[in-house]
């Protein structure tokens, strides 16, 4: 049996997975499961299962073929994401957004008032600074050479097709080549050979553009992936934040306290110090094996694609360690979960960028990215039009979203008795339509023709107002005629 | 460069009825059986967020 009570808690800074471990099973939320489950399909379809029927996260101490317990379903639930984070109340994730929109966009202070919020904030990113550790947990054991051997690891095989076993849920990080900047990213692994492994990452994400600076300078990429993380840091390598500042710092923003942060070693990259297996290698640029298919979250395969090749040298690990895994598919999957709660802090960063917006709202049946409704504060002609295409661009995520659809700050947008009220009543299909086609796009859409291209359509679901309408029909009706 | 998607477009996420009815067979002995027997809580799901609010402002007191 795995002790969830290690002898390694750490004085400050976050938890280990061990420590969330243990909350879940005091609230009734962990199911250990000792008897010998395959993770060649099995695994994920048992988990799946207990996913859809909004059970508890399962523990697998006996996996097929590795030593390693493998822990999944860990934010199957909205509710198991907010404790992640220690949350008790939704707000904070909004004051958590309101604060990552003064970083985006910073500013003078305006008032005294604000002079204050500034001061907080800074007092913050002072105490979420990390803090490092000079004799880690994540070390307790080394693999290096010929040791180095990925078929130890219970990597999971989700779907028949899918093309080998993956990693889902590694911290993937990597450094700026020209700032020193890190990237923690969440990208799909898939197992290649015993040392090696293709990443999949899109083109705008942070360690593909770490490639390219890499490869520019003619120079390896080193990559580093800390697996069995506290899920507080999943959430943050989840979290959209401003290119310049760290995920490590914005991580203790999260937390309230610096992260535990230890050097890799052989890489010149940090890991979270409490992390249950770190694999360390590198990327020579231009070096690529086609990765995939595999099930994504819309419920479909994926196509191939060439991706790049990280070739590990080194494995560290706890003494006992555990894996943590997750895998894609139709909601609900651990991922929308995720998104649910990342729609709140994005709330305030899109309102401080486009300040017409009142509520948005990206629904989970749409993967809580590809379809966008906004309501706006409407004051002039074509303005539905214009928010739909700032919106596009207003954080690198929406450039994926398909549809967006304005309608009056008086609609609900969680509603959808309201939104097809207002489709219905205020738009004229000739007039109303924003159709862009071959637009660069989400390489995991499964209906667009072109792997990179696709169209995107706004639906302008306002009152139409000024030189909008020739008529003078329609007088915008009042919110309590609404529920 | 042809970007065209090199994979059969749209083919559905799907399980072979053998390793459902393995799933099915082991249900009890992997310690689930309680687990299916009733429709999952919206709520878990987000579905009405303002009831979860609520309990995690409340949060259960034997919890140390």
């Amino acid at each position: 049996m795995i002790n969830l009570n290690p002898k390694f808690r750490f004085r400050h800074g976050t938890g280990d997975i061990r420590e969330f471990l243990d909350l879940l099973e005091k609230r009734g939320q962990l199911r250990r499961i000792s008897a010998q489950v395959d993770p060649n399909l099995e695994l994920a379809a048992i988990s799946d299962r207990v996913l859809n029927f909004g059970g508890p996260a399962l523990l697998f101490e006996n996996v097929k073929g590795s030593n390693l317990p493998v822990v999944i379903n860990l934010l199957g639930t909205v509710e198991r994401v907010a404790w992640s984070m220690g949350l008790d109340k939704d707000e904070e994730l909004e004051k958590l957004g309101q604060r990552l929109a003064i970083l985006q966009q910073p500013r003078p202070p305006k008032s005294l008032s604000e002079t204050r919020i500034y001061a907080n904030l800074i007092w913050d990113l002072i105490k979420a600074r990390p803090d490092y550790d000079l004799t880690p947990p994540c070390r307790q054991k080394i693999y290096t050479g010929e040791e180095v051997n990925l078929n130890n690891l219970p990597l999971i095989r989700p779907w028949p097709n899918d093309a080998n076993g993956v990693i889902t849920l590694g911290l993937v990080i990597t450094k700026d080549p020209e700032t020193g900047v890190p990237n923690i990213g969440i990208y799909r692994l898939q197992k290649q050979s015993k040392n090696s492994m293709t990443v999949h990452w899109l083109s705008v994400r942070g360690g593909a553009r770490h490639l390219q600076k890499a490869a520019a300078r003619g120079k390896k990429l080193e990559v580093a992936v800390a697996i069995g993380v506290h899920p507080l840091l999943i959430m943050t390598a989840a979290t959209p934040i401003p290119i310049h500042l760290s995920e490590w710092l914005f991580a203790g923003l999260y937390a309230g306290h610096g992260v535990r942060l230890t050097n890799c070693k052989t890489l010149s990259l940090q890991v979270p110090s409490h992390s249950e297996v770190v694999l360390e290698g590198t990327i020579t640029p231009g070096e690529v094996l086609p990765d995939g298919p595999f099930g994504d979250h819309m419920g479909f395969y994926g196509g191939i694609e060439n991706s790049p090749l990280i070739k590990f040298h080194c494995i560290t690990t706890k003494r006992d360690p555990i894996f943590s895994t997750t895998f894609s598919g139709r909601p609900p999957k651990e991922e929308a979960m995720i998104a649910i709660a990342l729609n709140r802090i994005y709330t305030p960063i899109l309102k401080q960028q486009l300040t017409e917006v009142v509520d948005f709202f990206l629904p989970m049946e749409a993967l809580s990215y590809k379809l966008a409704i906004i309501s706006i504060k409407k004051n002039y002609p074509g303005q539905a039009k214009k928010t739909a295409m700032a919106f596009w661009s207003a954080l690198p995520q929406f450039t994926y979203t398909k549809f967006v659809i304005i309608v009056d700050e008086f609609i609900n947008v969680r509603d959808p008795r309201q939104v097809v009220w207002a489709i219905a009543s205020q738009v004229e299909p000739q007039r109303d339509l924003l159709n862009i086609e071959r637009t660069p796009f989400d390489s995991l859409d499964f209906a667009s023709e072109h792997i990179g291209l696709g169209g995107r359509l706004a639906i302008d679901a306002t009152t139409k107002i000024g030189s909008e309408k020739k008529s003078s029909m329609g007088r915008k009706a009042h919110p309590s005629k609404f529920y | 460069m042809d970007r065209k998607k090199n994979h059969p477009w749209g083919e559905r996420l799907t399980r072979p009825s053998s390793i459902e009815d393995e799933v099915n067979k082991r249900w009890e002995e992997l310690g689930l059986s309680d687990i299916g027997s009733k429709e999952p809580d919206p709520s878990l799901f987000g579905y009405l967020l303002d009831d979860l609010i609520k309990k995690w402002a409340n949060p259960p007191k034997n919890e140390e």
